[in-house]
Order: structure tokens, then sequence, then C-alpha cells
């Protein structure tokens, strides 16, 4: 046995595999060519599909005679996937830390290695005919035979490699047998935040070039001053002396061109209809190769869009226009087969980018399918194209820079930016190349950087921790804070400017997003911001009763591991948007609507075209009731542009006036039906004096026990402890208002984007197990209500802090429970807390919500753009969001009242009272207590119970990112310290509702 | 307000903690990077160096969560420095800035060439401008307790 490895010499990359070139196909016929469907093209076999599998624990054990002899009693798996993902081996995630004793080039001896098998027949290639076989992607290191015969060597695990098999095919029966090892040196290079996992995990397919063939192309646009688009063809080619070139648009050929192989030719297109995101034209190219005395034999499509990417005075220019990128990085994933997606979600991904109001997209953190970037040109996404490079491991042994700054790995960095910018550069989705992630600086980044730029000195290149962008063309950070990036907006550096990850999406959040785009906005230097990361890395699984979770780390016996930190995304591994990419899409609306003083103001915040397409519809709100609408089409107006018009609305004679602008657009696409929602705004109008209540009569009975209060109005009873101070019956018409009394806390369901706030203060501290002593309960009657104060002390074991609270109860004769809660607090602790405000559960019948507040959908004191003030309702299942771990959800904020209802219509009624009117609160319903919601691991593990927990807060701490990235802004801290509040209960009885939400918004 | 008189001095004192470590770092680099340009390292801090007439603000500024700090890289740098509580806010402090800005006087610290100056959370500062003399500018980030980032 040898202790040397081609899988473990990064000096060698491959063997045997053909040069990188662009990703295209040659068909037949120019009518075939213009199909762009690759099973027509020339020679085409698709090999993904079932082939023989074996997973071994060691290379030397696979069979001696597998590459020669089929394999008896295999097991048959579909190609492409990831074994671990159908049962083989293990699966382990971590975000950075390699799997492994770190001593490169060195893996595991015992390295998994699977070994695939497939037969196909085949013809024999005929004379001058080249058969390639392509893979697009084998993760880590692949050796490949054809019937017995090696053929090559590959690693890069998601950069296409292609080998030319022609000398080994015969007619007939032909054995493609492939040995994918787990580990090689190239995993040190691939240590990208996302599940161990390996195999055959893109397609796999034959093709065939006939002996007159284009070899590669290189495609490039130049717009003049003048509007016209100098298109330069750069093509090479083999058997022939001579390529034909054209381009057309919608059938019309616009012009065309002849050029030698290895050379190049320009086409001009005067008055060109230049390709962006928000209008992702594209023209049909078509290079056609000759054979000699045959005409043309090779066709070769290409959908070409006329972009070009420059750098003026610091800033970036799109076709001569400055744009911005709002971003989102994008992993391969899909649930149930991990990095092994289909296409068909892949294009869902990207159209649900474009439906959130996204403009780009960065490969996060290495190429993609090549039809990706196909499908980033038609709907129009920019793309920061990031080759697979990410050596973050090192960083837990101190060294992150290790190979990184080592010349023995100079040519394994290398190849990665080769075989990524040579498939990928014709492209006009490609804004920029990025040469990896989080691999720390040295030689080999330069190497890179000179490499990119000499294979495509058109495109700009970033890396990030090229941190004072030494060499790379765009200064980059990731994770920096508000006010850091207006530091760096403040003091710009020559370089265009991105933050290539922030806005962390782990669970709940992320909060502060406006604050960001605020900054963005403020800044032309900042020219693209890209959220991490768009979706949740959760793999399917089910319980044994038949419901589906998701796993993450840990879930698999896998150690070590980085838990939920790969559910981390704006989407749900379901592919459905959580509230936190909601509020992306609102934040970045390209529309900007303002309303104040009686005047409509509509910015076109897009950067290339105008708002011919959009319509605003204004609602005016008279106590959170659409009173009127009128729509207004803004017309024509320019990027950057605004557009006023006075609007005079109706205001409510009683109570509180506001409008609510809605943005659509009428464009159609393939992604989008017209009218699709491009942002929605409120605001504020006007307040009308309410008019005073008017006195009952019905006295309250009154009945003092030994330590109960009795107290009894028509139709309802209500207990009062009077050692506990707690609420222990509260009965109207007969049903249970409350099941469980109302008690003030600090504490809700821990949500990931806190996590490091918990560890560090709130756990230290046992803020969530503070204990509640009464130390004193009083009542007395008052003008025909009852009083009663409670003084609490609200603190946690051990240690010697706490909140001395008085909660001042107002029972009245109408029904009504108006609670006022002060609290002074002592001793040491001043720091954040998760909420300040009162708990209670409701039976569950009682689970149908209304409220006039900000919604339809969850929202936070950082997280609220997204939802406009009105009267909206839900129910409480509905309104808890199934986050994979689960963590406090269905926040409301900016209420003005709730009430929660059974099925006939009794219930409960929440407002402020009459003193603390005009100051919203928040509430949330849950159909689990807060110890369930932050026991539970997966979402499976909640039960629903037979009752509703209801939160009522005064107080709620934003949400921040600080799962990885900002803390909670100053603004929406929330902190231990003295507070004062009141809030009022109201019983509802069977259809009452509507009579009493009128009474308390306009006659309270 | 804290105020090393040398480089020495302040990585004795504060060298071992990893936010004060890249505020060395900052220092090291700032000569050979562009004057009036904000450069980062990690989440710690940004940094910005030139002459402190073009450091220099009108008002006292507050921060809450970046440490305003001083490096005096050319003659005696001044900073004018109050508690906020004996100033008089003249604006809301800003998320978007992490500013606040004070109206009233301080005291003038002076930073000697290779001083460093740390302002805290509840001063209000400036620099003063001053032809002669030039510093590099650092926002240092407050977090500790909940700090674990690049």
């Amino acid at each position: 046995m040898t202790d040397t490895h081609d899988w473990e010499n990064p000096r060698l990359t491959g063997r045997n595999r053909l040069a990188a070139r662009a990703y295209f196909f040659g068909y037949a016929t120019p009518a075939l060519a213009s199909t762009h469907s690759r099973t027509l093209s020339r020679g085409f076999v698709d090999l993904s599909g079932p082939w023989q599998f074996r997973l071994f624990d060691h290379p030397r054990r696979v069979p001696r005679d597998f590459a020669a002899t089929p394999q008896a009693g295999w097991d048959v798996i579909q190609v492409p996937h990831l074994w671990q993902m159908d049962g083989y081996g293990d699966l382990q995630y971590t975000d950075e830390g390699y799997p492994f004793p770190i001593e490169p080039p060195h893996v595991p001896a015992d390295n998994p290695t699977g070994a695939y098998q497939r037969i196909i027949t085949l013809t024999a290639p005929a004379e001058g005919e080249r058969v390639v076989l392509r893979f697009d992607g084998v993760e880590s290191y692949a050796e490949i035979f054809c019937n017995g015969a090696f053929v090559g060597m590959t690693k890069g695990s998601r950069l296409a490699a292609e080998f030319d098999v022609t000398a080994h095919i015969v007619t007939g029966d032909n054995l493609f047998s492939v040995k994918v090892l787990q580990f090689s040196d190239a995993t040190y290079i691939e240590d990208q935040d996302m599940w161990w996992a390996s195999g055959i995990f893109r397609d796999v397919y034959l093709v065939t070039r006939p002996a007159a063939r284009l070899l590669d192309f290189f495609v490039r646009t130049h717009r003049t001053d003048g509007g016209a688009a100098e298109v330069t063809l750069t093509a090479w080619a083999e058997g022939s002396d001579r390529i034909e070139w054209s381009i057309s648009d919608a059938g019309v050929e616009l012009g065309s061109a002849a050029l030698e192989p290895g050379g190049s030719a320009t086409i001009t297109l005067p008055d060109a209809h230049f390709w962006n995101p928000e209008d992702p034209h594209l023209h049909d190219m078509l290079i056609s190769v000759s054979a000699d005395g045959d005409g043309a034999v090779d066709h070769v499509p290409h959908r070409l869009g006329l972009a070009e990417v420059t750098i003026v005075d610091g800033l970036l220019h799109l076709n001569g226009s400055y744009f911005s990128m709002h971003g989102v990085n994008r992993h391969d994933h899909d649930d149930h087969s991990g990095r092994a997606v289909g296409m068909a979600r892949v294009r869902r991904d990207l159209e649900l980018m474009k439906l959130h109001n996204i403009n780009a997209v960065r490969t996060a953190h290495y190429p993609n399918d090549p039809r990706f970037y196909e499908m980033c040109d038609e709907l129009g996404l920019l793309v920061v194209a990031e080759t697979d490079l990410e050596s973050h491991g090192f960083a837990n042994v101190g060294d992150i820079s290790r190979i990184t700054d080592d010349p023995e790995w100079e040519t394994a960095y290398v190849d990665r930016i080769e075989r990524h910018v040579l498939a990928q550069r014709n492209h006009a989705s490609i804004v920029m190349w990025s040469l990896g992630n989080e691999s720390g600086y040295g030689c080999n980044i330069p190497a890179m950087y000179a490499r990119a730029k000499e294979l495509d000195p058109t495109r700009p290149v970033h890396y990030e921790e090229d941190r004072n962008a030494e060499h790379v063309d765009v200064i980059s950070t990731m994770y920096s804070r508000v006010s850091q990036m207006n530091d760096f907006g403040e003091h710009p550096h020559p370089k265009p400017r991105i933050i290539c990850e922030y806005g962390h999406s782990m669970g709940n959040g992320p909060g502060g997003l406006s604050e960001y785009q605020a900054v963005f906005n403020r800044h032309d230097s900042i020219q693209g911001h890209f959220i991490w990361e768009w979706c949740d890395h959760g793999l399917a699984a089910t319980t044994e009763d038949g419901r589906e979770f998701h796993k993450y780390g840990g879930d698999f016996g896998d150690y070590p591991n980085n838990s939920n930190f790969c559910i981390d995304g704006m989407v749900f591994p379901w592919q459905e948007p959580s509230p936190g990419l909601t509020e992306y899409k609102q934040v970045i609306s390209p529309v900007l609507v303002d309303y104040a003083d009686g005047v409509l103001t509509v910015t076109n915040r897009r950067w290339f075209t105008t708002l011919e397409d959009v319509a605003v519809t204004l609602e005016t709100l008279h106590d959170g009731v659409v009173a009127d609408v009128e729509v207004f089409r803004p017309g024509a107006v320019a990027p950057g542009e605004s557009w006023t018009t006075p609007v005079e609305l109706r205001l409510a004679p009683v109570g509180e006036t506001r409008c609510t602008a809605r943005v659509t657009s009428a464009h159609a696409a393939s992604w989008t039906a017209p009218m699709r929602e491009l942002g929605r705004y409120d605001f504020a109008v006007h307040s009308a004096p309410r008019r005073s209540i008017a006195p009952t009569t019905q006295p309250l009975e009154v009945r003092a026990e030994l330590t109960t209060l009795r107290l009894a109005t028509a139709g309802s009873e209500l207990v009062f402890d009077l050692l506990s101070g707690d609420i222990t019956s509260w009965v109207a018409g007969g049903r249970p208002v409350l099941v469980s009394p109302p008690r003030l806390g600090f504490w809700k369901p821990l949500v990931d984007n806190h996590q490091q706030e918990c560890d560090d203060l709130w756990t230290p501290n046992h803020i969530e197990i503070m204990q509640t002593s009464t130390r004193s309960v009083t009542w007395r009657a008052d003008d025909g209500d009852v009083v009663v104060e409670v003084t609490q002390r609200i603190a946690p074991p051990v240690l010697d802090f706490g909140m001395h609270a008085t909660l001042t109860w107002r029972f009245t004769p109408d029904g009504r429970a108006d609670v006022r809660v002060s609290g002074t607090p002592y001793g040491s602790y001043d720091d954040i807390i998760p909420r300040i405000g009162l708990s209670f559960e409701v039976p569950r019948a009682t689970r149908a919500v209304e409220w006039y507040g900000r919604g339809p959908g969850e929202n936070y004191p950082d997280s609220a753009a997204a939802n406009t003030v009105g009267r909206w309702s839900s129910d409480v299942d509905a309104m808890f969001t199934p986050y994979v771990v689960p963590q406090d959800c269905a926040n409301r904020g900016d209420v003005r009242w709730v009430a929660l209802t059974s099925p006939h219509g009794d219930g409960l009624l929440v407002t402020r009272p009459d003193n603390s009117e005009g100051v919203p609160f928040a509430f949330s319903a849950w159909p689990h207590t807060a110890a369930d919601i932050d026991a539970a691991r997966h979402r499976t593990d909640l039960v629903v119970r037979d009752t509703v927990t209801v939160n009522i807060n005064d107080a709620v701490l934003g949400l921040g990112s600080n799962s990885w990235g900002s803390e909670v802004l100053d603004a929406y801290r929330v902190r231990f310290e003295a507070f004062d509040f009141a809030f009022s209960l109201r019983p509802l009885a069977a259809g009452n509702l509507t009579a009493t939400a009128a009474s308390i918004t306009k006659e309270n | 307000m804290r105020l090393f008189d040398t480089r020495a001095d302040f990585d004795n004192v504060l060298g071992g903690t990893k936010k004060w470590s890249r505020t060395g770092e900052a220092l090291d680099d700032a000569p050979n990077l562009h004057p009036g340009v904000a450069y980062s390292i990690g989440d710690s801090l940004t940094y910005v160096s030139g002459d402190t007439t073009a450091l220099a603000r009108d008002s006292l500024t507050g921060r809450r969560r970046y440490h305003l700090v001083v490096a005096s890289t050319r003659g005696t740098v001044r900073l004018e420095v109050a508690p906020k509580d004996s100033v008089n806010a003249s604006t809301d402090y800003d998320n978007l800035t992490d500013r606040q800005y004070f109206s009233g006087s301080g005291d003038v610290v002076s930073i000697p060439e290779g001083g460093i100056c740390i302002v805290d959370i509840d001063e209000a500062a400036r620099i003063l401008p001053d032809a002669e003399t030039a510093a590099v500018q650092l926002h240092v980030t407050v977090e500790g307790a909940t700090f674990h980032n690049k």
C-alpha cells in the first residue's frame, strides 16, 4: 500500500479532463438549434437515472474488476443524488469545522467511496466525431472508467468536468464505472456551510461533437456613447476554417459576421435593446461551424443579453447606468434531495426572488448548474458568480489563511476560478466574479484574480477577504452593522462597495432591515447587499405517525455539529416564504410611496425602467375599515424621479383616519401574473377626539370571603385570589373568559436571533426562570368600581436583583377589568430583556382572532415594514409561524384592540383603557405555552393544547440578526427598567364584537 | 474616557481582547491606506485616517454602540470630551449613524503623538481641528458579552 494518492495531492486537479469551456450544445440544423433543447443536440445521451451503486468504507474495498465488470447484486439508485440522502453513509452538518482531523492534504484513510455503474447501448462514433462525457457535479473526487479503461479523474465538486471517451465507445453495450470519494484534498477548499454529503449530484450526459466543431466562444458587449451595442465574438473551432455568426431578435436577423477559428469579429447593433434585470431582453445568437465542402454542420445557439459592466468614478454601471443590487445568498438546497436540486426547484427559487423584488443573487459559495445562469439571463437577476472555494475550517485552528497563502495550493485555487469563468462568461446576468468565500487571504488570491481578469477582462472581481481591496475590483464586507455601513458610505472607498452577507435569517427575523436599507439608499457607493441566506437547509423527515418535520445538525447522530445554524434562510425548507422574506420584499420595493400634507408622492427606485406599468391604490381607512379607494397611475416616471399629486382624503368624523397605498405592476411575465404587488405603505392621517363612555347603571355585586373576592355583574362573575393576586375564575355568559390568570412577565420563547443575548445575559441572570412572589393584595370599593392592588416581586433565584411591580386592577360594573401595571427595578441588572407584558390563557375554543393593528402578517418592532395598520382577522393556529425550530412568533404590533372569540362569538376583547388610548400595544396568541415552544426542537414536538396562550405586551424586544450579525438596534431595545402601562379586558358576549369594537374605537 | 500615552501602554492593558487587538491592527494598517476612506476589521471596528481638520465635527457627538477611539498620528491631537449628562442633547439618537449630537462644552484632552484615547459611551466628544495634527479615528464596538462574529 502506498501513502500517496491522487486524492491527497492538491497540485493535481484532474487527469485527462478536457479544458473548461462555455456551456453550449451543438445541433445538426439551425431549426433544432432554435429549440435550445439540449436533448435534441447532437448525440445527447442522458446518463441521469438508474445506476448500480454500492458504498464502501474505503477506496480500496471497491472490487478490483469494478472498472470492467458489471457487479452483481448492487443496489439501484437514481442519479443525480447525494448518497447520504438515499440512506448510505452518514450525514453531518457543520458550519465551518472539517469533519476530520486537519492535516492537509490528508483526509481519512477510511474514505467513504461510492461506486457507480451503468450500461448504455451506443453506436460507435463516426470518423472524426468526438464523444464527450460530462459531469455537471460530483463531490468530491471521481475516477471515471469506460469499458474497463481509465478515462480520467476530476476534482472540483461544483465545477463541470468533461472527458473524451471516443476511443472507448463501442457499438452495443458500454459500461461506465465511476468511483466517487467523499473526501479529497479538495475538501479542504470546499468547506462551505452546508451538509457534508457526496455523490454524483448533478446531471451526467454524453454529447457527440462532429468532426467540424465549435470548441468554445466568448461574446461580450460594449455600449457606445450613442447607445449602440458593439458585440464581439471570439470563437475557437476544430476541423474547420470558417465560423459564421448571426444575431437575431424576434426572428429578424440584426447582423452577421464570419470569423476564423481563434479569431474575433464584431457586430454593431444601433439602437440596441440592452439587457438589464428589469427588462431582461435576450437576442438569439447562432454560431455555425462549417466543415470543408460540407457547409455548416455544427450549429450552436446562445441566448445573448447585451450587457456591459463598467466602473466609472468608483461606481458600478450596467450599460452606462448606475444600479444597486438588492440581493440574497443562495445555496442549492432541496429538503428531500439536498444539493441534488432539480431545475424545477431552482426555477421556483429564482421566480420567488423576482416576486419579492430581489434583483441579484450571489451563488454562495460555488457555481451552480449551468442552467441556473440561463434562467438568471431569462428572468432578470444579476449574479455575483462565486466559484467553489472555502477553507473556513482553518479558522478553528487560528489560521484561516493557511492554504490560501501556501503556493503549494495555487494550482488548485487557480483551477477553480479558471474553470468557472470559462464556463459562465457568456451570461449577461453575471455582474461580477467572486473568488470564493471565507478562506482568509494570501498569495493564491492575487493569482486567482489575475487568471480571472485574463479570461474575462470585462467584469469586476470580488473577494470579501481581500479586506482593503488590495487586488479585487469591488470592496466587500459581511455582517457590518448599520452604522458601520454608514461609516463606509460617508467615507467611500475608491472602488465600489457591497456587503456580501448580512441580515442573518436564522429562525424568526431578521430585524433591522429597514435601517440597513435606509443607509444603503443614502450612499451611492454601496451598490449591493446580500441577505444571508435564501433557504433553510432542513431535511425532510416524518414522524412515526406521518407528520413531516425537518432535521438539522445533530439529528442524524452527527457530531460535532452546528445544530440548526443551517436553518437560516428567508425561505422555509418546503420552499415557502418566511415573514423575513415578506419584510425584505417591502424594504426593497422598487416604488417608494409617501403621503404627507395632502400630497401623494411616488418615487421610482428602479434603475432602468419607468413606472409606466405601475398603479398605486390608495385606501382611506376609518378606524381600520376601508372607507374610500382611489387608483393613481404615475405614468412614465424615469428612474430616480418622483411624481406627485394632491389627494384629499375623507376624514373620519370620530376616531382614526389612515391611508394605505398598495403598489402593483401590470407587467406580466413567465414568472408573474399582472397586478403583482410591489409594496405597500401606510400613513397616519388624522385622529378625531372620541366621545366619552356612557356611564353604566348596573351595580357590581361584591362578596369578600377569607381569601377570595367575588365580583358579579350582569352575566359575568370574576373571582380574585387575595393571596396570589390572581384572577382565578372569570365566567361570562356561562363560558370561561380566562382559564389562567394574567401575569406579568419578561420572558418569551427564545428566538435564534437572541441566542447570544440568552447565552451571555439572560441565562446567567436566570431571566427565563424569574419567580413571582406576591407581597400584598388589598381591595377597596371606589365609586361603584372595585379596585384591587397587588404588589409583587418578580426576580430570579440565586441573584439579588429584580422588579418590584404593582398591578392595580379596576373592575367596573359593565364587566370590564382594567389593569395598570408599573414596575421599579432593584439591583444591578439593567440590560435588555425579551419583553414586558401580561400573559394568560383562554379556552381553545376562543381562537378566532380579530384585531385593529399592524397586519395581516407576523411583525415585530424592527420588522414591521411589510404590514400595515388595519382591521385583520385570523385564527391562533394559522398565526403560528411554523419555524423549523419552534420559537417566539405570531407577534402583531401597533395594536389598538384585539378580540379572541369562539365560534359562538363570545370571548375577550383587549384594549388600552381610556387613559392610555393612543398608545398601541403588541399581542401574540399561540396554541401552545411559552414553555412548550421553548422545549420543542422540531415542529412536531409541539402538541396543540386545549388552551390558547395570549400575550399582551407593552414592549417587545426587536429581533435583530445576532444569530450571526447585528444586535438589536438601540431604538428597539427593551431594558429591565421602570415601566408603567395599562390594559383593559372585556368579556365579549356572542355576536357583540362588532358593536363592542365600534364602541371602543368610536366612543371610548 | 481612557487615555494611553503610548501604543505600548494600550497594548499592555487591552491587547488581549479581540476588539482592542484589532484596534492595534487597524492602527498598524492605517498608514498604508487611503486617508479619508473608511475601512473595517471584521465586525469589530471601522476606521478612517486623516488630518484633524477633516475629522473634526462642529458638535460634541455621543455614541451608544461604538466607542470613539482617537489615535494621534501627527502632533498632539486635542479632543473635547464631556459626560453626556453634563451637556444638552441637540438631536435624537440615530440608529443609522450611532450618533447623537450635544451642545455645550467639555474638557480638552491632549493626545500625544502615538497616544490613543477611548471615549466611553456615556461621554460625548469631538476632535478639534488643527492643521498641524493628524489622527486615526476608530469606531470600536461596545459588544463584548454578545460578540463572537468575524
